[in-house]
């Protein structure tokens, strides 16, 4: 029974720590987002040439990059800011995305709620008026 | 008498020479020193993550007038160049799990039927050959035709310039390209592929 009581109280902190954890951590990383588009510049001669800035670089999307260096000058038609692919490279960056933050989040969370409800289900029936029907009676 | 019946055909193998006399032949590739690269990419948007393949090694040619529009090309990707930002995600794209570079190095689109759509922008139809496997495809692509000028000079390329973009969609399974269990939600089933190109007369 005092092992059961332990396995309780673990697993509510392990589920509290995680819980807490999957909505700050990606709380704090949502809040260096910003919508970027990749590009793989063109050289001056090659800009003047086509008028281009140069390839895109998969689509627009919303990232956590914190190198000020990675970034061109100017907006994508779509309003994302600009990111030197060939920079991300060399420096072997490679960016956090936002949808990979929130596929794990979610799992974490679940998982996190299904050991606090276990936990406290544990907790109350080691402790609580639960058991004491159930053995009691 | 004999002369006068192969006058016409004379005639028509003149025009048809002169017609293709106005089909000029642009060398895609890296050579020639310009400045420009080729890219190839091709983009998987799957649940846990977006990612681009990409490689610069991009080569073929491509035939194309600028007066009627008209043209073909073959264009060849080398699949073993390409680079997904991951060492070992690119090896398991080289494997046989997935392209098998090893036996089917190349993706190659050879386009058959080329009509311009207005301005720059045109609908190709061609074949598309990927891990051994050749579809029909069909898709719209932009060509800008710059005349040779001190601009192109100055990009280090050599004769008249031709800047080819398409984009169309590619479903892995239509090729026999499977995604493997443990990729599933990691790798797109439909890909999108992207190619922007230089060629030079020379």
């Amino acid at each position: 029974m005092k092992n059961l009581k332990l396995f309780g109280g673990i697993a509510v902190g392990l589920g509290l720590i995680g819980l807490s954890g999957s909505v700050i951590v990606p709380a704090r990383l949502m809040s260096q987002t910003q919508l970027v588009q990749r590009m793989i510049p063109y050289n001056a001669e090659t800009a003047t040439l086509t008028g281009d800035v140069g390839t895109p670089v998969g689509e627009p999307q919303q990232m956590i990059i914190t190198e000020e260096a990675a970034f061109l000058p100017g907006k994508s038609e779509f309003g994302a800011n600009l990111v030197n692919d060939n920079y991300l490279k060399e420096k072997g960056i490679y960016p956090l995305q936002v949808k990979t933050v929130n596929f794990i989040a979610g799992p974490v969370r679940l998982g996190a709620g299904i050991a606090i409800v276990v936990g406290i289900g544990i907790l109350l029936w080691v402790n609580g008026p639960l058991r004491r029907k159930v053995v009691g009676g | 008498m004999q002369i006068k019946h192969l006058a016409p055909f004379t005639l028509a193998a003149l025009m048809i020479t002169s017609a293709l006399a106005h089909n000029m032949k642009f060398t895609v590739g890296n050579a020639g020193g310009m400045k420009a690269s080729q890219v190839f990419t091709f983009d998987s948007d799957a649940d846990f993550e977006n990612f681009t393949g990409l490689t610069h090694k991009v080569t073929g040619s491509i035939n194309f007038d600028p007066k009627t529009g008209n043209g073909g090309g073959r264009i060849v990707v080398d699949i073993a160049s390409i680079d997904t930002g991951i060492a070992l995600r690119n090896e398991h794209l080289r494997s046989d799990m997935w392209f098998n570079a090893e036996k089917f190095p190349q993706a190659v689109f050879e386009a058959t039927s080329v009509k311009r759509k207005g301005g720059d922008k045109y609908e190709i139809t061609g074949k598309l050959t990927v891990h051994g496997v050749t579809k029909t495809i069909k898709t719209e692509a932009a060509a800008k035709y710059i005349k040779e000028n001190e601009a192109t000079r100055k990009a280090m390329f050599v004769g008249d310039v031709i800047n080819l973009k398409t984009s169309f969609k590619v479903k892995l399974a239509d090729f026999g390209v499977m995604i493997p269990g443990p990729a599933k939600g990691k790798v797109a089933e439909t890909i999108t592929v992207k190619l922007n190109v230089f060629g030079y007369t020379g």
